[in-house]
C-alpha cells in the first residue's frame, strides 16, 4: 500500500478488530498485516498504549499448557472506536471526493 | 542470533524500565514466538526487528507515558526522557547518517536548553543574592542615617520579591519545555519508524 498508516488509524484498526472479538497478540497482528504493513514490533507500544488508556483491557487463558493473553475492547474503547467510525466516514468522502473527482460515484 | 539470544538482549535493553513494563513486554514476544510455530522463529525474529531497537521504542514510550501521568513532571525526569528518546533514534531503522544527523540534532538542542536553563538559574540567583546585600547594608548604615537605610531595605525587599517571582517561573517553564520536547519528539519517532516500516 502507497498510503502511510498513522497512529490515529493503526488505533483505529486495532479497535476495529476487537470490537468484532477478542483475540490474542500474534492473530492480532496477523490480522492487522492483511490490511496494513505495520511490522510486529509497531504494534506492541500500540496495545500498550490503548491498554493504559483503557481502552482495551487483557485475561489470560491457558493454551496447550502456557497462558494465552487475550486482548478485549472496554466500554471506554467502544466509544472511541465510534468516534473514530464517524471521523473516518467523513474523512474517506472528502478524500473521495478529491481523488476520485465529484460525489456521484459512489 | 536465536530465540533465546533474542530474549537475552530484548531484556538486557529494558533492565530499566519497571519490572511490570518488562514482564509485559517478555511475555508479548514469548506467547508471540510460541504462537508463530517453532518452525517459524527466524522468519518472525526478520520481521521483529532488532530487540534492541524494541527495547528502545519500549523505554521512550514508558519515559514519555510517566512523564504525562505525572501532575507535576520533575526537570530531571524531562530530561532523561527526552534523553531515551534520542536513544531511540539511534536504534531506529532509518539511514545511519540520518539518525546520526537527527540525534546530533536533537542532542545540540537539548545542550542549548538545558545552557540557556542554567543562564536564567544563574541570574535569578545572583538577583536574589543582590536583594540581600542591599538589605543587609541597609541595616549596617541604620545608625548613621535612618532614611537611607530604610530606602535600602526597602529596594532589597523588592529585589528579593521578583527574583523569586523569576524562579517560579523559570522553573515552571524548564518543566514544561523538557516534558513537552519529549512527547513531540516520541511522536516523531513513532511516525518515522512506521513510515520506515512501510518502505520496507
Amino acid at each position: 500500500m502507497g498510503f502511510q498508516v498513522g497512529s490515529t488509524l493503526l488505533d483505529a484498526c486495532v479497535l476495529a478488530v476487537l470490537s468484532s472479538g477478542d483475540t490474542y497478540g500474534y492473530v492480532l497482528t496477523q490480522t492487522m498485516r492483511d490490511v496494513t504493513d505495520i511490522s510486529e514490533s509497531t504494534l506492541y507500544p500500540v496495545l500498550r498504549r490503548l491498554q493504559k488508556d483503557g481502552y482495551l483491557t487483557t485475561y489470560d487463558q491457558p493454551f496447550q499448557g502456557r497462558n494465552r493473553r487475550y486482548y478485549a475492547i472496554t466500554e471506554d474503547g467502544k466509544k472511541k472506536f465510534e468516534g473514530y467510525q464517524r471521523d473516518w466516514i467523513r474523512y474517506k468522502s472528502q478524500v473521495d471526493k478529491l481523488l476520485c473527482g465529484g460525489d456521484d460515484n459512489e | 542470533m536465536n530465540r533465546s539470544e533474542f530474549f537475552k538482549r530484548l531484556e538486557q535493553g529494558l533492565t530499566k524500565v519497571s519490572k511490570e513494563e518488562r514482564d509485559a513486554a517478555l511475555d508479548y514476544y514469548n506467547e508471540y514466538f510460541d504462537d508463530a510455530g517453532a518452525e517459524n522463529e527466524q522468519k518472525v525474529m526478520e520481521e521483529l526487528g532488532s530487540p534492541v531497537q524494541i527495547a528502545a521504542r519500549i523505554k521512550a514510550d514508558s519515559a514519555v507515558k510517566r512523564l504525562e501521568g505525572e501532575t507535576k513532571p520533575s526537570m530531571k525526569k524531562g530530561i532523561s526522557a527526552v534523553w531515551l528518546v534520542i536513544l531511540a533514534i539511534f536504534a531506529a531503522p532509518i539511514a545511519l547518517p540520518l539518525a546520526i544527523g537527527a540525534a546530533g540534532l536533537a542532542i545540540g538542542l537539548l545542550a542549548a536548553l538545558i545552557g540557556v536553563v542554567i543562564a536564567l538559574v544563574v541570574s535569578v540567583a545572583a538577583f536574589f543574592i543582590g536583594g540581600v546585600v542591599v538589605i543587609f547594608s541597609g541595616i549596617a548604615v541604620i545608625a548613621t542615617s535612618v532614611p537611607v537605610a530604610i530606602f535600602s531595605i526597602g529596594v532589597g525587599l523588592l529585589v528579593l520579591g521578583i527574583s523569586l517571582l523569576l524562579g517560579i517561573l523559570v522553573v515552571l517553564a524548564a518543566r514544561g519545555i523538557f516534558g513537552s520536547i519529549a512527547k513531540g519528539m516520541n511522536k516523531q519517532l513513532n511516525k518515522k519508524s512506521k513510515g520506515d516500516d512501510r518502505n520496507e
